[in-house]
């Protein structure tokens, strides 16, 4: 496991003596290839522990690591042709890209540390430390409105994390002498005091929901999403919230499912309709891929509080999610770049021009709206399904109908961007490390949908036992 | 423990009505300092670890984070007044009526005497740090509602006995002091860019 901690920090420190874009991007590919690769050795032997109670890696700890070290890498490869091609354009310095790859390792190296606690105050200390190795990259380009963000960002997420440290506070009460450990916690499930337990869960739910974007306490999201570097926006929505989730899941199998079910229904049902209104009226492509992570954060949250069948499905989500929205991130990146501007209505006719990208844009658009062959048509559905068979109706047809209007905008969106006459202006050339990674992406989303391994849904049935209610 | 509590409480209580800003500061480190006792007076813990806990609270919440505002303060040319949302009339009634609040919450905690004290003063300053970033204006006022958020976490947490291994602990100061670290760093670009310190001005970030 420390082979885990030591990857990022060594990338870090390339990163810092390196003297053009590439170097520093291959270092952090190779720090990112060393996690993946780390991660692989181990899967084997899980559980692994560390640290005394500290640190331990099981395999829903190995499922969001996967993720984290995966989307990563991509991000990585991603970021040599991006940051090329902004210092080629004068937008960016050396020692800004020099900074992005120093705060991207120590970003990842906060991730991994939140998916390998095992103690939940010191997963505390690491979720916090996410927020403050990912400002700077929101500010990377210096100009006020990425300032304004960060500033959002570190204040609104610092009081929400404080919340959920209070959390802690109430659940080192109910725990009374049990270790806060999650294996502790979910062995003394109904041993624990429950007016201090139910207490913890609020501000849990609260802080970390904070973390993750839920309604209403997204406002920092959006900003926060759109104003980052292309590369840190994928890493943001697509790993970051599923690291504060994994957060919030780890207290689970303690609290009693009639309390804990409800409230994550309506914090779900609420971040699914908040985006649902202002995606439809969204004019900036970044800030609407950023609406669409708050809207797949509650469909998530959603299918956690229906429980039974849901819950897997939710789990598959979080998969499908970081992929799909890790996909549009760079690809919008990458188009955002080439067409100057971040104005949906200025993007246009992209299939004509960039025949790649359109395709690339639009199996994105598909994917993140849910629409089949894509995995997370199946996510989405089995959330639904469960859903009903659970006996939440109202909840299930409000999420459906939801659905139904934010894949409509999507729709409209897309083929606005995707389909009609090109820009006027010629479009520069395409940048082959900017297009695949993220071809990747896209056929990972459709493999996943047209064939769900059945490795992978033994895998979630047996994580989702592990977050199951008490 | 009693007196210490209470003192806490009052220089709390200061920073969340006073109109000034410099003062404000003064009493949050002098606050900082007075936190770092409280490991000291809690005799169950080995000696070692309340030596490294008094220290870095002292040295974190004591020191560097007033250091950090006072620097802020005094290179930015912010004015000395603390602009308000609210008058001073209103906050001093509002954080009496919260203190109220959390003073009656804290009785149904079930905790013992000096334990309910330290609860109910650690949420008094977790309620007024919350109103002083929600009310007050300035960027540098927001930053020390943050500080009165986190000490009466700290208050809290101490007097409802939740205790964790040194690592996790001196990774929680650490947490905080860089938080403020980014905080001070991102005042002083914000500063360069925008030539204001006014929040609400800084909203060109809308849908």
């Amino acid at each position: 496991m420390p082979f885990l901690f030591l990857m990022p920090l060594a990338a870090a420190a390339v990163a810092l003596l390196a003297r053009s874009p590439g170097q520093a991007a291959l270092g952090t590919v190779i720090g990112a290839s060393g996690i993946v690769a780390d991660a692989v050795l181990m899967a084997s032997s899980l559980p692994l522990s560390g640290g005394g109670d500290l640190f331990r890696l099981d395999e829903l700890g190995m499922y969001f690591l996967f993720l984290v070290a995966g989307v990563h890498l991509v991000c990585a490869v991603y970021s040599y042709g991006y940051f090329r091609r902004e210092t080629e354009r004068g937008h960016l310095g050396m020692s800004k890209v020099r900074k992005y790859h120093v705060w991207i390792n120590l970003f990842v190296l906060s991730m991994v540390s939140v998916v390998c606690a095992h103690h939940l105050a010191l997963q505390w200390v690491a979720v916090e430390a996410t927020t403050l190795f990912s400002a700077p990259l929101i500010y990377l380009h210096g100009d006020r409105k990425g300032m304004e963000a960060a500033w959002k960002y570190l204040l609104i997420c610092s009081v929400g994390i404080a919340f959920a440290f209070l959390g802690i506070i109430f659940l080192s009460r109910a725990a009374g002498d049990f270790p806060l450990t999650y294996t502790a916690l979910s062995a003394a499930a109904g041993k624990l005091d429950p007016r201090f337990l139910r207490l913890s869960f609020l501000f849990f739910l609260v802080g970390y929901g904070t973390k993750m974007g839920l309604a209403p306490m997204h406002t920092w999201l959006p900003d926060a999403h759109s104003q980052a570097p292309a590369p840190a926006s994928a890493m943001l929505s697509g790993v970051l919230l599923n690291c504060a989730l994994l957060a919030l899941l780890r207290i689970l199998p303690a609290v009693p499912g009639s309390y804990a079910s409800p409230l994550l229904i309506l914090f779900g049902i609420a971040s699914i309709a908040v985006p649902a209104l202002l995606i439809a009226v969204q004019r900036d492509i970044k800030r609407l891929l950023a609406f669409s992570s708050i809207e797949n954060m509650g469909i998530i949250v959603l299918g956690i509080g229906f429980g039974g069948g849901a819950r897997p499905a939710a789990l598959l989500h979080v998969l499908n999610h970081s992929l799909a929205k890790v996909l549009l991130f760079l690809v919008a990146g990458d188009l955002v770049l080439r067409y100057g501007t971040q104005r949906i209505q200025r993007i246009h006719g992209i299939f004509r021009q960039a025949p790649l990208s359109g395709v690339l844009l639009f199996g994105g658009v598909l994917a993140i709206a849910g629409s089949p062959p894509f995995g997370s048509f199946w996510s989405e559905f089995g959330i639904l399904a469960g859903g009903i068979s659970g006996g939440r109706l109202a909840a299930s047809l409000a999420y459906l109908a939801l659905l139904a209007v934010i894949f409509g905008s999507f729709l409209m969106y897309g083929s606005g961007m995707v389909f009609g006459d090109g820009n006027p202006r010629k479009l520069s050339a395409p940048e082959l490390w900017c297009l695949l990674p993220a071809c990747v992406l896209l056929v990972s989303c459709l493999w996943l949908g047209l064939h769900v391994p059945a490795g992978l849904y033994r895998l979630l049935e047996r994580l989702s036992a592990t977050v199951a209610f008490s | 423990m009693n007196t210490l509590t209470v003192l806490l409480l009052l220089l709390g209580i200061h920073v969340a009505v006073t109109d000034r800003i410099r003062p404000a500061i003064r009493s949050l480190a002098l606050q900082g300092i007075l936190l770092g006792f409280l490991p000291l007076a809690d005799s169950a813990g080995s000696s070692w670890r309340a030596a490294t806990l008094c220290l870095a609270t002292v040295g974190v919440k004591g020191i560097a984070i007033p250091a950090i505002l006072t620097r802020a303060t005094s290179r930015l040319g912010i004015g000395q007044e603390f602009e308000s949302l609210i008058s001073t009339k209103a906050n001093i009634l509002t954080t009496g009526a919260l203190a109220l609040a959390a003073f009656l919450a804290c009785s149904r905690f079930g905790l013992s005497g000096s334990d309910e004290l330290g609860a109910a003063a650690g949420l008094t300053l977790i309620f007024s740090g919350l109103l002083m970033m929600t009310t007050r204006v300035k960027a540098v006022s927001q930053v020390i509602g943050f500080v009165v958020l986190e000490n009466g976490i700290f208050l809290f947490g101490a007097a409802s006995g939740s205790e964790f291994t040194l690592p996790i602990e001196l990774g929680i100061f650490l947490d905080l002091f860089v938080a403020v670290f980014l905080m001070g760093i991102l005042m002083f670009k914000i500063h360069r860019t925008f030539t204001h310190m006014d929040v609400r001005k800084i909203h060109t970030l809308k849908d």
